[in-house]
């Protein structure tokens, strides 16, 4: 009894690690089960009903190819390794011939060198043979696996009998008959055990051939006409006006920021400085802070501010949200959005309602202002970094630190938001989406690109080293297949639409625990940079500076981290 | 006869020629080629064109400038101090235990190896899920239990951040310890225990004794292949840190930098500098040399008493 008692006590801390063991697992298993809210809600202890469509969307992703790509290497590498290993371990087991210590010296000593050794004088030699960016460095690895050698002839010493051999040779077979039909045979079970996955880092980089541009125009979904017989439009390559190319350079710059009393000599300033579109959000919640009603006066007069523009000859791109990020509450969704019966930037009856009352308004105040009107509108940008970005939910901020829903519905919510600021009247001559961070970008719009000199949006409790930017490296933004080394990975062919930016920070206001020194060379180093790596529409983030205003009710309209001037 | 042998004289090169072909094209020239490297002065943007050799000069400046080299090796030395003591002394500890239980030995060896044999991938997402900041299981089952009031930024500071990438490591590793060293255990034979026991030793003293000593060549092979590959720690924390926006690689304060990853990062991925990266390779290829010769001279030493 009391040994029994005894073992049981064993029992407890062993069911505990077990447990521990495991459970990370059940974690996973029901990840798989519910959608990112869901995750993102932390209701993992249960199990959802979205395993379905979870798995559709993997498999929309590619992943059949990723997996076929894993199958096909690994079979490849097995069948290659095994059939190599097995002849070099046979020959060393069976024969004895004068080479033989010393061969079997050497393979021993090279398992002793870890691979990154070789690694870098690998990929070198993979590129210069040209199989970069195939299977066959993955497979050929395997072609020298010295493990593998050692492995089989460990096995074959206990399972391969050598009077097998002799004895298949005396009744008349070959020697490669012998390995194939005594050796091959006798190993067959160690063989399987031997291939094991590896994961080695083989990068594409290469900047070496740049062909031909072949231009051509992207047609109607990226053009206008105005009344007076203008034309904007695109070709896969850069902007064109009237025909000819133009070249694009915008600057951000946030009108209800700013006094409305100094907008126009800003804006002279900025069409001084060679500026000839710019580029604005309407933020939501500057525009709607109460629900039901709208505020377009003072320094919200979008109308007032369009006309400056048009006045001074400036185009025109609208951000016009749902969601803008801008540093601004919320990333712009208004407070009275919380705690909705539905997800911010998810389509619903719900969200679909609010958003057009908002996009109908907008399209009220900006009535006639649009480049088909004779206008300076000439682009709308739809969302801001959907599926890559988000907000923390400001009245959440140290009570349930939620943060607004990131997107998970692709090209869908991206094209139905498009389609329903065209109902509302919002037309210009192209949308925009942003383009950085595996931003959702259909086909239909143009993806804008940017650059940060620096990163103020990593939450580092030291205020320690900060990374290296790349975005000071020359490269090739509108080439197939280049492999960037920055943060470059667009979700289509780069030679099919133009490489615009939107968003060139050279510098960054000061924001969490950040305090940067501009140095001013860092904005002019970045223009240069782009256009020299193949950018011909440059986009300054910000050009002008300003501050939210104080809401109504004495709210700050900043996120709660940053410094609150007014 | 002599005819015969001949004959068979050529076929162990036959069989040999593929295997030895490869070696020398796939591991000697990369490994002889990655030294060549390391004493050029090339940027793989520029291509082989502007390489220029440079002699030592990528080594000294590896040696007498780089601090991040030295917290890199500094930081993987940090988590071999922690966790391999700990899955030593763990695996050995349930080991024993498990191996008391005849019966339900099976389900707990295949739960407990299940880490191991999952993909790192797989292992450094989960992980980076699970101590999120603000939607991460991990504080909220703490801020639930009262443990805390807010949640911990985890994998924000570099103590925590390091605390997780230790807990990965254990984790995943101990099912290995785990069945080794039941393994070894079954090569003791009982009969010495059961004298032990019968002359008055306690279960403590049995296995400080008779358990240990016995497994002693195991422990030793679990130390010099932890250490070996412990240098060549990568996946599992480059994965933790991986998910996020940041694209500084190492965690927060480079607190969790490992020498491999340093290697990839200044090769591949925020430098180009290909000569520059494999003198980092070889820097810590001589490191691992240096410290397995170290470690198996006390070995032996310790074998000779």
């Amino acid at each position: 009894m009391k040994k029994k008692i005894k073992n049981g006590l064993f029992l407890i801390p062993l069911v505990i690690i077990s447990i521990i063991s495991i459970i990370p697992f059940y974690f996973i298993i029901s990840m798989a089960t519910h959608s990112t809210t869901e995750i993102y809600n932390v209701q993992l202890f249960t199990f959802g009903n979205k395993l379905l469509e979870n798995i559709k969307t993997i498999i929309s992703g590619g992943f059949l190819k990723y997996y076929w790509n894993t199958i096909f290497t690994s079979v490849l590498s097995g069948i290659v390794c095994v059939l190599v290993s097995s002849m070099a371990a046979y020959a060393l087991t069976v024969y004895k011939f004068k080479l033989r210590n010393s061969i079997k010296t050497l393979i021993i000593t090279s398992m002793m060198i870890p691979g990154q050794i070789s690694l870098l004088g690998y990929t070198i030699e993979m590129r210069s043979l040209h199989l970069v960016n195939t299977h066959w460095p993955l497979i050929l690895t395997w072609v020298s696996s010295a493990y593998g050698v050692f492995f089989i002839i460990q096995y074959m010493r206990s399972s391969l009998p050598i009077e097998l051999v002799e004895s298949a040779r005396i009744d008349g077979c070959g020697e490669f008959r012998t390995f194939i039909s005594v050796g091959l045979p006798m190993i067959k079970a160690g063989v399987g055990t031997l291939h094991r996955k590896e994961s080695k880092m083989y990068q594409k980089l290469d900047l070496t051939s740049i062909g031909e541009k072949q231009i051509y125009p992207l047609g109607n979904d990226f053009a206008g006409r105005s009344e007076a017989g203008e034309e904007i439009s695109f070709t896969n390559y850069y902007m064109m006006k009237n025909g000819k190319p133009f070249f694009g350079i915008s600057g951000e710059f946030h009108y209800s920021r700013m006094s409305d009393s100094r907008w126009e000599d800003e804006l002279i300033k900025m069409k001084m400085c060679g500026i000839n579109v710019v580029s604005t959000y309407v933020f939501w919640i500057h525009h709607k802070e109460e629900e039901g009603i709208f505020d377009f006066t003072g320094r919200r007069n979008l109308r007032k501010f369009i006309e400056l523009c048009l006045k001074h000859g400036l185009y025109i791109i609208l951000r016009v949200g749902p969601f803008d990020h801008g540093e601004v509450r919320n990333g712009g969704i208004p407070d009275w959005m919380y705690g909705k019966p539905f997800e911010v930037r998810k389509l619903s009856d719900g969200f679909l309602y609010y958003t057009k009352r908002l996009y109908t308004k907008v399209a009220q105040e900006t009535e006639g202002l649009f480049f088909k009107d004779n206008g300076p509108i000439i682009g709308v940008q739809i969302d801001n970094e959907y599926m890559h970005s988000s907000a923390p939910w400001e009245i959440t901020t140290g009570i349930s630190n939620e943060w607004v829903f990131g997107g998970d519905e692709g090209e869908a919510y991206m094209l139905q938001m498009k389609e329903l600021a065209a109902q509302c009247g919002l037309i210009p001559a192209f949308y925009t989406c942003t383009g950085w961070g595996g931003a959702i970008t259909p086909k239909s719009m143009i993806p804008l690109w940017g650059g940060y000199a620096f990163r103020p949006w990593l939450f580092y409790s030291l205020k320690g080293e900060h990374p290296v930017t790349e975005e000071y490296i020359y490269q090739d933004f509108h080439k197939n297949g280049v492999k960037c080394t920055c943060d470059f990975q667009p979700a289509y062919q780069p030679e099919d639409k133009p490489y615009a930016c939107c968003e060139m920070g050279g510098g960054m206001t000061c924001s969490y625990y950040y305090r940067f020194q501009l140095p001013y060379k860092s904005v002019d180093a970045m223009a240069n940079i782009k256009v020299a790596s193949g950018c011909n529409f440059l986009g300054y983030y910000m050009f002008q500076g300003g501050s939210n205003p104080i809401g109504k009710h004495g709210i700050f309209m900043n996120e709660s981290q940053v410094p609150k001037i007014c | 006869m002599n005819r015969k042998r001949s004959s068979l004289a050529k076929w162990p090169y036959i069989f040999l020629a593929p295997y030895v072909i490869g070696y020398l094209m796939f591991f000697i020239y990369p490994t002889i080629y990655s030294f060549f490297i390391s004493l050029t002065d090339w940027d793989s943007l520029m291509g082989a064109a502007a390489r220029q050799i440079v002699g030592a000069a990528n080594y000294v400046r590896l040696i007498m400038k780089d601090k991040l080299f030295y917290r890199a090796l500094g930081n993987t030395a940090f988590f071999m101090v922690i966790y391999i003591p700990i899955l030593i002394l763990g695996g050995m500890v349930l080991a024993v235990m498990l191996y008391r239980l005849k019966k339900t030995s099976r389900v707990f060896q295949t739960i407990n190896i299940l880490p191991y044999i999952t993909t790192p991938v797989a292992i450094g997402v989960i992980f980076s899920f699970l101590f999120d900041w603000s939607t991460g299981i991990i504080n909220h089952m703490l801020i639930a239990l009262e443990v805390m009031d807010e949640g911990l930024n985890w994998l924000g500071s570099p103590g925590t951040a390091r605390f997780v990438v230790i807990l990965l490591i254990v984790w995943k590793n101990m099912g290995y310890y785990l069945l080794i060293y039941l393994a070894g255990l079954s090569a003791i034979p009982d009969d010495i225990s059961e004298a032990a026991m019968v002359d008055g030793a306690n279960r403590f003293q049995v296995f400080r004794h008779i358990t240990v000593p016995y497994l002693k060549p195991i422990t030793i092979f679990l130390v010099l292949t932890s250490i070996v590959s412990g240098f060549q720690l990568f996946d599992e924390p480059y994965l933790l840190f991986s998910n996020s926006s940041n694209s500084v690689i190492g965690g927060p304060g480079r607190s969790c930098l490992t020498a491999m990853m340093y290697f990839f990062d200044s090769t591949f991925k925020s430098s180009t500098k290909l000569g520059y990266g494999a003198a980092v390779s070889y820097g810590i290829f001589v490191v691992i040399l240096i410290v397995s010769l170290i470690i198996s001279k006390i070995v032996n030493r310790g074998g000779e008493d």
